[in-house]
Formats: C-alpha cells, sequence, structure tokens
C-alpha cells in the first residue's frame, strides 16, 4: 500500500473575525520585535550609538522658534555674578554689598571650602549667618561601588542652618555626551529628600509657585528655555568696587552667584563649564557645549516663577496610542488586501511615509504651540516595522502554523 | 525567472535613482538632526575607536612633541636655543606668529630659529575657489619669521565643514593661485624622509584618509617647562623631528583649544568633546608618512559598481525566492536584507583593520535598507497595475 503524502494547503480567508485575530498577532510580533532592539544596542560596541538615540530630540531645532515669539516678555530679574577664584572674604564683603540692596534671594553655584585664612572663613560664616535669604549648592557625586550617591557640601563651617538644593543638572549622565533637557524636581539618597537649587531659590521668591510645581507631580520636568534672558551678568568684584551702579541692578532681583564668565570664548573654559542644551546652533552630534550651569539655573527659577512648563503626555497614553495606531494599521492592511490586493504594497509604503511625517509634525506643533511633549516615538516605531512585520506573519508564519495544525494535531 | 531580467534591472534603477535623489527631495529642516548624524558618522570610525588595540601600537621614537603651553615668543624661543643645542634633523613648529610684537619677544625667537638648521612653519590657505578648485590667499608667520625656513599648510581640509571639525581626511597637497603648497606634515617628513615622502606623493591622491594610531602617550612628549629642566637630558632629540605646538597649559590639564575631534574618540558619534590636539594629528600624519602604512580608499567608481551590483544582485535573489520559496520570501528577504547589512559591515570593518582598506559603505547601506520596500512595492503593486492598465488599454483600443 502506497503511503498517503500528507498535504494541507493553505487558502486565506479575508473574513473580519480573521482580519482582527490576524491584526492581533501581527501586533504582538510587532512589540515583540521592538523589545529586542534594546538587547542589541546594550553591547559595548554600540553604546555611543545608544547614547546618541537616548540624547536624541527631534524637537530641539524648535526651540529657537519658541524663544524668538517669546523673547520680549523674557524675565529680567534674575542677575549672575561671576565669583571664579575669589577668596572668601571677597565672597564675603560681595555678599554684604549685595545685602545693602535687599535682593530678593541670593544662590551660591559653588561649594564653599575653608580657605587658607581662618578669620576670612569666620567672616564669610558670619555673613552667610546673617543672610537670610541665601541657599548654598550640594553636588551628588556618583559612587561606583554602593547604591547611594555621595552629597558633597560646603564645608560644616558655612553650613549653619543654612538650605541647601543639588545644583547637578545630570545625574548619572555624562556632560560629555548627553543635553540637558530636564531637571530632576527631587533627589532621594538614603532617605534624604533633596529639592533642586533652583526650586530652594525659587521658594523663597514665591513660594506657592513651587507648591503648584509639587502638585504636578512629576518625577522630572522639561526645561523651557524661552522665560530667561541673559541681561545682567557681572563680576563680584565689580559689585563691591561700584556698589552705588550695580546695587540697583541687583534690588529685588534673584542674584546667582558661580563660577563663570560669558566673555570667556576659550575653548578650555567652555567645554569645562558649560552643558549642551536644546539651543545649541548644532542640534545634533559634534558641537561644542553651549550655556553655563548657572544660566540654566536662571532658566528653570524662571520657568517655575511663571508657570509655564510643558506638559508631558503621560507614558502609558503614548504606549496606547502606539498600540492603537499598529492595530489600526493591521487592519488597514487587512483591508486593503482584500479589496485591492495589487495596491496593497505600494500603499503600504506610502502609509508608512504618511503616518511618520504626520507623527513627526505633530509632535512639533504641539510642542511649539501647546507646549506639549508628546513622545510619539514608539508610535512612530511601531508604524515603521508594522508592515514588514503583518507581512511576515501573514505570508510566512500563519499558513506555517495553520500547516502543522492540520497536518499533525487535527491530522487531516 | 532569470538572473537578468528586465525586473530586476527596473528595480535596481529605482533604488539607485532614490539614493542619487534622496537628499533633495527629503531635505526638510526637522529632519536635520538626522542627517547631521548621518554625515557625520562613518561605520570605520568603530576601527579606530573601539577595535584597534591602542596599547599595542609601539612608541614612535621619531618625533618628540614639545608643549608650547600660553608660553610668550621669548619663551618659546629659549626652548628652540636648549633643542638646537642636539641638533634636531627638522624642527616643525605649529603656531602662528602673525604680527611683528615688541623687540623683547621678537628678537629672541629670531636668533632662535635663525640656528635652526631645518626649520618649518605652519600656514593656512584660504578661500577656496569652486570652479578651479585653486585657493587664492595663503596666510603666513611675518616675514621675519618665515625668512628662516619653509612652510606647510596646517589646515586639515574636510570635504564637509558640517562635519564641525571631526579630521578624517588631509590634503597633502593644494594650490594656491598657480603655486603648490604642501601640508605642514608633508613639508616636515620631506626633510626627515624624502624617499618615504615621495613615495606618499606618488600615491597622487587628492586627499588621504589619516591612519591614525597614537595618542600622546606613545610619543615622546616634552611638557612646558621640561625643556628648561631636563636641558642637560634631551640627547634623544638629536637627528630626530621635533614638533612645538600647543598641549594645553601643562599636558596634565586636559584642555582643548585647538583641540579636534577624531575618529580615535571613544564616541565616534553624537555628543563628545574634542579628543586631539592639532599637533597630534600633524604627528599621526608623520607617522603614517614615515611608516609608509597608508590607507587605501576604495576608488569612487569601484564603490558606485559595487553599490550597483550588490542592488542588482539583491533584487534578482527576491525575484528566485519570490518563485522558488514563495511561501518563505516575506521572512527570508528580511533575514537576507539583515544578513547582507552585519557581512558588508563585518567585511568593511574587516578590511579596514587588517589591510587598511577603506570603504565608503553609507550607500550600500541606504540601498539594503531600502532594498525590500522597492522589490515588494514593485512586484507587488506597481508591476501589476501597469500591466493591468496596460491590458484595458489594449482591449479598449481593440
Amino acid at each position: 500500500m502506497k503511503a498517503i503524502k500528507k498535504e494541507y494547503k493553505y487558502i486565506e480567508i479575508f473574513k473580519l473575525r480573521y482580519g482582527l485575530f490576524d491584526g492581533f498577532f501581527s501586533l504582538v510580533l510587532v512589540f515583540l520585535a521592538i523589545l529586542i532592539i534594546p538587547i542589541i544596542l546594550s553591547l559595548p560596541i554600540f553604546l555611543p550609538i545608544k547614547n546618541t538615540i537616548q540624547d536624541f530630540q527631534i524637537t530641539d531645532p524648535t526651540f529657537s522658534s519658541i524663544i524668538d515669539r517669546e523673547i520680549r516678555s523674557a524675565d529680567t530679574n534674575i542677575v549672575l555674578i561671576n565669583i571664579e577664584d575669589i577668596s572668601n572674604i571677597q565672597l564675603a564683603f560681595t555678599i554684604q554689598t549685595l545685602n545693602q540692596f535687599s535682593p530678593k534671594a541670593i544662590g551660591i553655584n559653588t561649594i564653599i571650602k575653608n580657605g587658607e585664612n581662618p578669620l576670612s572663613d569666620t567672616i564669610l560664616a558670619e555673613t552667610l549667618h546673617n543672610t537670610k535669604n541665601i541657599i548654598l549648592s550640594t553636588r551628588i557625586i556618583k559612587n561606583t561601588q554602593t547604591n547611594y550617591n555621595n552629597i558633597r557640601s560646603s564645608s560644616p563651617i558655612f553650613l549653619k542652618d543654612k538650605n541647601q538644593g543639588f545644583s547637578n543638572l545630570l545625574i548619572n549622565q555624562d556632560k560629555k555626551h548627553f543635553t540637558v533637557r530636564q531637571f530632576q524636581t527631587r533627589y532621594i539618597n538614603n532617605y534624604d529628600t533633596l529639592l533642586p537649587f533652583a526650586v530652594k531659590l525659587a521658594q523663597i521668591v514665591d513660594s506657592t509657585k513651587v507648591k503648584e510645581l509639587y502638585q504636578r507631580n512629576n518625577e522630572t520636568e522639561t526645561i523651557n528655555w524661552s522665560d530667561f534672558k541673559l541681561t545682567y551678568s557681572f563680576d563680584a568684584m565689580d559689585v563691591v568696587d561700584n556698589p552705588e551702579y550695580y546695587g540697583e541692578l541687583v534690588k529685588n532681583k534673584i542674584v546667582l552667584l558661580g563660577a563663570f564668565d560669558p566673555r570667556k570664548d576659550d575653548i578650555t573654559y567652555i567645554l569645562q563649564k558649560r552643558y549642551f542644551t536644546p539651543l545649541n546652533k548644532h542640534y545634533s552630534g559634534r558641537a561644542f557645549p553651549d550655556m553655563y550651569e548657572l544660566e540654566i539655573h536662571a532658566n528653570i527659577i524662571s520657568m517655575i516663577l511663571h508657570n509655564n512648563y510643558f506638559y508631558t503626555v503621560p507614558i502609558y497614553l503614548t504606549n496606547l496610542v502606539a498600540v492603537i495606531l499598529c492595530f489600526l494599521n493591521m487592519l488597514i492592511f487587512f483591508y486593503i488586501r482584500k479589496r485591492a490586493e495589487d495596491w496593497y504594497e505600494l500603499f503600504s509604503v506610502i502609509l508608512f511615509v504618511i503616518q511618520s511625517l504626520l507623527l513627526l509634525f505633530l509632535t512639533i506643533v504641539f510642542f511649539v504651540f501647546f507646549k506639549t511633549e508628546l513622545n510619539l516615538n514608539l508610535a512612530l516605531l511601531a508604524c515603521a516595522i508594522s508592515s514588514p512585520i503583518y507581512e511576515v506573519y501573514i505570508k510566512t508564519m500563519k499558513p506555517f502554523i495553520i500547516r502543522i495544525y492540520h497536518i499533525y494535531i487535527i491530522k487531516e | 525567472m532569470k538572473f537578468f531580467s528586465i525586473d530586476n534591472i527596473i528595480t535596481s534603477f529605482i533604488i539607485i535613482t532614490i539614493l542619487v535623489y534622496f537628499s533633495e527631495y527629503f531635505n526638510i529642516d526637522f529632519l536635520d538632526p538626522i542627517q547631521n548624524i548621518i554625515q557625520d558618522t562613518d561605520a570605520s570610525d568603530i576601527v579606530f575607536s573601539k577595535i584597534r588595540d591602542k596599547e599595542k601600537v609601539p612608541y614612535d621614537t621619531n618625533i618628540i612633541i614639545v608643549n608650547i603651553g600660553e608660553y610668550n615668543r621669548a619663551e618659546i624661543a629659549d626652548e628652540i636655543e636648549i633643542i638646537n643645542k642636539y641638533h634636531p634633523k627638522v624642527v616643525g613648529i605649529d603656531a602662528f606668529f602673525l604680527e611683528p610684537k615688541t623687540e623683547e619677544l621678537d628678537i629672541p625667537l629670531i636668533n632662535a630659529i635663525f640656528k635652526i638648521k631645518n626649520l618649518v612653519l605652519v600656514s593656512k590657505i584660504d578661500s577656496l575657489d569652486e570652479k578651479s578648485g585653486k585657493y587664492k590667499t595663503l596666510i603666513q608667520s611675518h616675514s621675519q619669521f618665515t625668512a628662516y625656513g619653509v612652510c606647510g599648510f596646517a589646515n586639515f581640509i574636510s570635504d564637509d565643514e558640517q562635519l564641525f571639525r571631526t579630521v578624517k581626511k588631509f590634503s597633502p597637497k593644494e594650490y594656491v593661485n598657480d603655486s603648490i603648497q604642501y601640508a605642514f606634515a608633508v613639508v616636515v617628513s620631506n626633510i626627515y624622509n624624502p624617499k618615504s615622502t615621495q613615495k606618499f606623493l606618488k600615491r597622487n591622491n587628492e586627499t588621504e584618509i589619516i591612519n591614525y594610531k597614537r595618542f600622546l602617550n606613545k610619543y615622546r612628549v616634552l611638557d612646558v617647562n621640561d625643556i628648561i629642566e631636563k636641558q642637560d637630558s634631551l640627547g634623544f632629540i638629536h637627528n630626530k623631528i621635533v614638533l612645538l605646538g600647543y598641549l594645553g597649559p601643562n599636558i596634565k590639564t586636559i584642555t582643548n583649544r585647538d583641540a579636534f575631534f577624531t575618529p580615535m574618540n571613544d564616541h565616534y558619534i553624537g555628543r563628545t568633546f574634542p579628543d586631539m590636539y592639532g599637533v597630534l594629528i600633524h604627528a599621526n600624519i608623520i607617522s603614517m608618512i614615515l611608516e609608509e602604512d597608508y590607507i587605501n580608499a576604495m576608488p569612487t567608481w569601484l564603490n558606485n559598481l559595487l553599490t550597483f551590483i550588490i542592488c542588482y544582485f539583491t533584487m534578482a535573489l527576491f525575484s528566485y525566492m519570490r518563485v522558488k520559496l514563495k511561501s518563505l520570501y516575506e521572512i527570508f528577504s528580511i533575514l537576507i536584507i539583515v544578513f547582507q547589512l552585519v557581512f558588508i559591515l563585518f567585511i568593511c570593518l574587516f578590511l579596514l583593520h587588517l589591510f587598511n582598506f577603506w570603504m565608503e559603505l553609507k550607500a550600500v547601506l541606504f540601498v539594503l535598507i531600502i532594498a525590500e520596500i522597492v522589490s515588494e512595492s514593485y512586484h507587488g503593486s506597481i508591476k501589476p497595475i501597469v500591466i493591468d492598465a496596460y491590458n484595458k488599454f489594449i482591449r479598449k483600443t481593440k
């Protein structure tokens, strides 16, 4: 007797329920494929590529258009004073001079160490103690050996009942490779909750605005770069030597003291002191950093006091959009294949191009006009690979699975 | 189903057309960040950055690099006086002395460089005439200094200024009006070893890819005070190349004035800080010339031919699979593309790492990425639609 060769000929049936099943399984495959990408990029040789992708934001070039629109109303109530290379006694004199003109708040963005002269330290400590509206900064230092980072503060003599705020703009990220786009609203270290330097200063000026910040309940906030314009910045010793002139400029203002000099264009200095921000003329790739830390803090303070935040669409919502969009794509593919199979391939390419451009366009429009970060990267990626994954599923995987099912399980 | 078929020719033609005109049609501002990254990156950078073992590279004892730091002219003159005592074969100064300053500063320097047997100073070429391909301006140090030596241009000619000082290539010679000017490193090498340099120049390439191998730790380096402090024990300078240039206020202070991005950067893509001083780039070029260890680039015509062959072969393979492996076509086509991408990248890195042979990969990678889409669009949609329309037209006319 001849053995009967088992064969099962798969015939595709275009019914809606099958379309829905196919759409669902293709959707699962799409998101499985997306999960593989970070695994590949975790290889050490691809680390620079991973950093570049993480640091990349399509909205960066749009910041200059926001600033052009809003620069007239930019905040000029923040003054930056350069205290680079000055001694503790000179710092004390600077603060004493400032105090005569009643600034709203003073922030010192450096770690103050003991000087060579104990008397100078005592004078500075006394000056700081007598200045009520002053914030000192701390730095969070990465500790590779434990789970907790170290906190570096000024010398204890200067800290007596003084408020501090952490001034790191990038925590656990190297400023050489990453752009400052957001700031962390709080940092929890070994059961202590630390607040940022800029937030502490804003709190002195207007505590209700800071309450509103924390009512938003975000771990990080995107920095709105449009609010601050660097109008006043000068050297500390100029203030001490000409108090009558400079005093009027700091009256009722927020004064930030730190090591920076915007007049210096030496690349050495720029690389040490500045950070990459979205305002960099070179949006991506090789560039020199463009903004001093003190300026960035000023931007953050201004944003808080003006309540000028970006709204970030919750991640679950953007993920849901990605899933819905991808599933709709699958249904569209099913429909096109049913009605006009000849047009399917061309249509899927056109659909991808239109969807990508539309998503990018929407991202930028919402960002520029509605100050909303859509973060549609996942949706974009899902749409990009939905067509090839769908085809792999429909033309290869599904017939194979059904054939196996009929031949070996049902045994037709 | 033939290897040479009209379908394969058409699909290959479509891909090549997209490749050629893509950047024009998709020149959209908000895609600039992506374009910048693509332009700035070469897959071969991975070889310099990650694959080559920099520790195994031997010291180049032909070259001594001297840091001039923040020295003024008189202090540089003091350094040169000490160096001269040891009779180096050639002294190259990677610094400009454009205008005369005070006599206290200039006279010592003139006296010092007067005694140098073979002096090379830097110049700069500027104002390229796009039509003739010649430069119009040559900027040199003041004649009171250049009278005692020869000049070589220090520009690192990049074929795209948007690369923001990433130095991958240099130009061995350029025309300034009607005179030939040679690169600073070439002039120095020529004095030191004319035979090697002439062999290098005989390659007659417009631009040469720099075969980067060494950071500062693979050269003998003398910091700002070392010349003065060790002036009695600098015998190793005798008959060598001495390059004077800026390496920061001192070499322990990591600074990046006059510094550039190179493929040796640990981060071969994206945001990072410059990694190499200009004088060190010159040293790498000189080492390359003296060691006769060049990188040979695939000629453009061969690159284009290879791109076309890979494109056509891929289309033919897809056509074959569409007929012979119908049910597995979709998954196989993707796997083949991934395999080709990885394979070609591997070959490129392998050839560069072991044979110093450089291939321009961007066109090939682009072709492979869009190959499947174009093939599917053509066979799945364009061809049936066109045939259907043609048949309808024929029926109507009949």
